[in-house]
């Protein structure tokens, strides 16, 4: 192990260890803070639980429709908006307007629209998921080195032949940066809109949870949500280094 | 009978506009320039004196502002298919294997692919890189991936090969072995070729003809016939006739070179 | 030369220009038309009666309501207290988060200790933890600028520490050459190298410090934009609730477009930009 790897696992732990020293002499008040072993033993128990697995599953419903359709939409719509220079100029304020708008704002108008449940959080997660991975994908069409442009015209590379050899190996990167940042997006999407709009899942449960006290259950729940965001992550982070075995992994600005 | 050149460039112009001030900026003035076939020409000249953008002109990555350029008599728009170009550094595609790169203008010309890579290997063999076909460039020395990047420009069987600076990124050493690989190579192909480089001795080592051309705008200054005999061992550069040729351009690029470090400031790349 | 040199006038993806028009007019022209194609095609839609116009509005009663919004007074309250939360939210990430990151860029016993949290930490859903915090804090003022920073804090000390840990090897040799003192270095060779990424990380936190803002205010709070979004929700006036999205929306386009401009005017000495 290195040393890296010590100094951070004890980093962790001695933070966990006095937070539960805290609970052990009475430091904490219950239900509102509790110590880790209440965390752990409220996990323990939801675990077995069929309605927390509903709930996960709900989720993870909720959370694989809306990144699939952003997925599968976004990444055509980035690739000819970033390729043809009018589409862009034409696109280009309405999908800025939209990255920068809180899009959770647009949540109590949702809740009107689609209501309680499924279709609203997917709704959400979308609408997370579609501008990261679009905004990345143009990014990653318009990087494009020009001299590699230049070489595929020097051998009269057609039009799609360009696009199928420089732009597209070199836009990948990107596609995946922003697939992965958009996976963030996409869990934040299920919690926002379930805490709102939902009367199952995760994001329903942390409510539920917070409303009844029961800070044990919430702490669980987030827990979990943050161990699904790290090895999904990871996952699509190691995938990124498989797409491009040609180059060091595209750094982009980190944010989930 | 006179023979009809390979590469005729007649009155070319080329001018940029600058984007701040709409004024325009003479970067090629009326050049006229013939190549024949089986002919190695290098054009040396001071940074920024167009000679890059004359090789784009040829390439048609550029559109000149007037002028003609003629292959074989005919416009060269029609023929360009039949350019083989050799680029700078870090022009191979950094996410194919050298194979592919190499067979990349066969590819684009729409080439069967159990051809392309019957036509790739003899070449790989002889740029020295049979070995390393399922490597991606990256993983190549600077030289290796100037061999490749020859290899590619080689495939199509071009008419004329078009080189710009191709050894400006390599050590001086490396340098030195791959202008007479190059030599070896061109021995073998005969290919007409017309060649870039700021390197005197690189351009009389190399060449048939040398083009001197003037800082902006760019003018032919002299066409010097270079009269050694081939095979050239690189051991000719130390040859009297050899310094004083060298010594010979440099008189003419002097003045042109110090107007240009006056006029160039910052421009850059 | 690196790059073949191309006239300034021809852009470099497409072929020809439609004929007296600069590409600069030409941009400008297309992105009016994307925008108001987009209103035109909304407007129709609602007046054709395509959907509910009750649930989704149109652009001209959205431009109505707000003259109604603007004019009101009460709304400026409300703004205004949003604001503020924003701005402290947003000063104390920043002086935080590099504080963060310079720290754990620096001294490598510093990072070993805080990586962990930071991963940890930026891989936290913070909605998640907005139900519970509001409970334990309340919603006061503090409270709302701490969540804020919450959502924040992260990309900025992310950033900055990439970028620290980024400073070339020959610039510190350099330095250290001339016997340069550990808080000369950084002023003079770490912090210009590691601006850029503050600034990439300030623009990510001006989005998520948004974000905070309308969670903290729309899951509890009788003030502020989210509290008013969420009213007008309920009441189902949503003309108003479009408005008050349309101004969020510009705030967050003008807050990352003065991070940008800060970005340029910042980094004129850099030699290439892309």
């Amino acid at each position: 192990m290195s040393r890296r790897a010590i100094v951070g696992a004890a980093s962790v732990g001695v933070v966990i260890l006095a937070w539960q020293l805290m609970g052990v002499f009475g430091l904490l008040k219950p239900p509102f803070f509790v110590p880790p072993s209440a965390v752990l033993a409220a996990g323990a128990v939801e675990l077995v639980s069929p309605r927390f697995w509903n709930d996960v599953y709900v989720s993870g419903q909720e959370l694989v429709y809306g990144y699939a359709l952003a997925a599968v939409t976004a990444i055509p719509f980035g690739l000819a908006v970033g390729w043809y220079v009018r589409l862009g100029y034409l696109f280009e304020p309405l999908m800025g307007f939209m990255n920068a708008l809180p899009r959770i704002a647009l949540m109590p108008l949702i809740l009107l629209t689609l209501g309680f449940g499924l279709w609203s959080i997917v709704t959400v997660v979308f609408l997370g998921v579609f501008f990261t991975v679009a905004i990345n994908t143009v990014q990653g069409v318009r990087v494009v080195e020009p001299r590699y442009l230049d070489v595929a015209r020097s051998y009269r590379a057609r039009d799609l032949t360009r696009f199928r050899t420089v732009v597209l190996p070199s836009a990948i990167p990107f596609v995946v940066a922003g697939l992965r940042l958009g996976i963030g997006r996409a869990l934040i999407g299920v919690v926002i809109g379930e805490l709102y709009a939902a009367n199952a899942g995760l994001g329903h449960m942390i409510r539920a949870a917070s409303n009844s006290l029961q800070t044990d259950r919430l702490l669980f729940a987030t827990l979990f949500l943050i161990v699904v965001s790290l090895v999904v992550s990871e996952a699509l982070r190691s995938l990124e280094r498989r797409v491009a075995p040609w180059r060091a992994g595209v750094s982009l600005a980190a944010g989930t | 009978m006179i023979a009809q050149p390979k590469l005729a460039i007649a009155g070319l112009q080329m001018e940029f506009l600058r984007r701040r001030t709409s004024s325009s900026m003479v970067v090629i003035e009326n050049l006229d320039l013939d190549i024949r076939d089986h002919e190695f020409v290098t054009i040396v000249g001071p940074s920024g004196c167009g000679k890059s953008t004359l090789l784009n002109i040829v390439n048609g990555l550029l559109s000149p502002t007037s002028g003609t350029i003629l292959i074989d008599g005919a416009p060269a728009a029609a023929r360009r298919s039949r350019l083989g170009v050799v680029f700078q550094d870090a022009s191979l595609f950094p996410w194919f294997t050298v194979e592919r790169n190499v067979g990349y203008g066969l590819e684009c010309l729409g080439t069967p692919r159990s051809e392309i890579r019957a036509r790739v290997a003899p070449l790989l063999e002889m740029v020295g890189l049979s070995a390393f076909g399922s490597h991606f460039p990256h993983e190549l020395s600077g030289g290796m991936q100037q061999r490749a990047n020859l290899a590619r420009a080689l495939a199509i069987d071009p008419e004329i090969l078009l080189m710009d600076e191709p050894f400006a990124a390599l050590d001086a050493q490396t340098r030195e072995i791959m202008q007479s690989e190059l030599l070896s190579i061109w021995t073998r192909t005969h290919k007409t070729v017309l060649f870039i480089t700021h390197q005197i001795s690189e351009a009389i080592y190399l060449s048939d003809r040398v083009i001197v051309m003037s800082a902006r705008p760019g003018r032919i200054l002299a066409d010097l016939h270079i009269p050694f005999d081939r095979p050239r061992a690189l051991s000719i550069k130390r040859d009297p006739e050899f310094t004083a040729a060298e010594e010979h351009i440099w008189e003419l690029l002097e003045a042109q070179v110090r107007s240009a470090l006056e006029t160039n400031v910052a421009r850059g790349g | 030369m690196t790059v073949a040199p191309l006239p300034a006038n021809v852009p470099r993806t497409s072929g020809r220009t439609a004929p007296r028009l600069t590409p600069r007019q030409e941009r400008l022209l297309l992105r009016t038309i994307g925008v108001v194609g987009f209103l035109v095609v909304w407007e129709l839609a609602a007046r054709l009666h395509l959907y509910n116009a009750i649930l989704l509005s149109s652009p001209s009663a959205v431009i109505g309501a707000g003259f109604g919004i603007m004019t009101s007074g009460t709304v400026w309250r409300h703004l205004w207290a949003s604001a503020v939360e924003l701005a402290a939210g947003l000063v104390i990430s920043t002086v935080v988060g590099v504080a963060i990151g310079v720290a754990a860029g620096w001294s490598r016993r510093v990072n070993y200790v805080l990586d962990p949290w930071l991963t940890i930490l930026n891989a936290t859903p913070i909605v998640a933890l907005v139900p519970l915090l509001i409970f334990l804090l309340g919603i006061d003022f503090a409270a709302k600028v701490f969540l804020i920073v919450l959502f924040s804090v992260f990309p900025i000390a992310l950033n900055t520490l990439v970028g620290v840990e980024g400073t070339a090897n020959r610039y510190l040799g350099v330095a250290r050459t001339y016997r340069a003192s550990n808080a000369r270095i950084l002023r003079t060779v770490v912090m210009p190298g590691t601006l850029p990424f503050i600034l990439a990380g300030l623009h990510i936190a001006v989005g998520r410090a948004l974000v905070g803002l309308v969670v903290a205010e729309l899951v509890a709070g009788n003030e502020g934009i989210g509290y008013l979004l969420s009213l007008y929700g309920v009441t189902l006036q949503t003309p108003k609730l479009m408005f008050l999205v349309f101004v969020l929306g510009l705030t967050g386009l003008a807050l990352s477009a003065a991070v940008g401009r800060v970005e340029r005017r910042l980094e004129r000495w850099r030699p290439v930009r892309r």
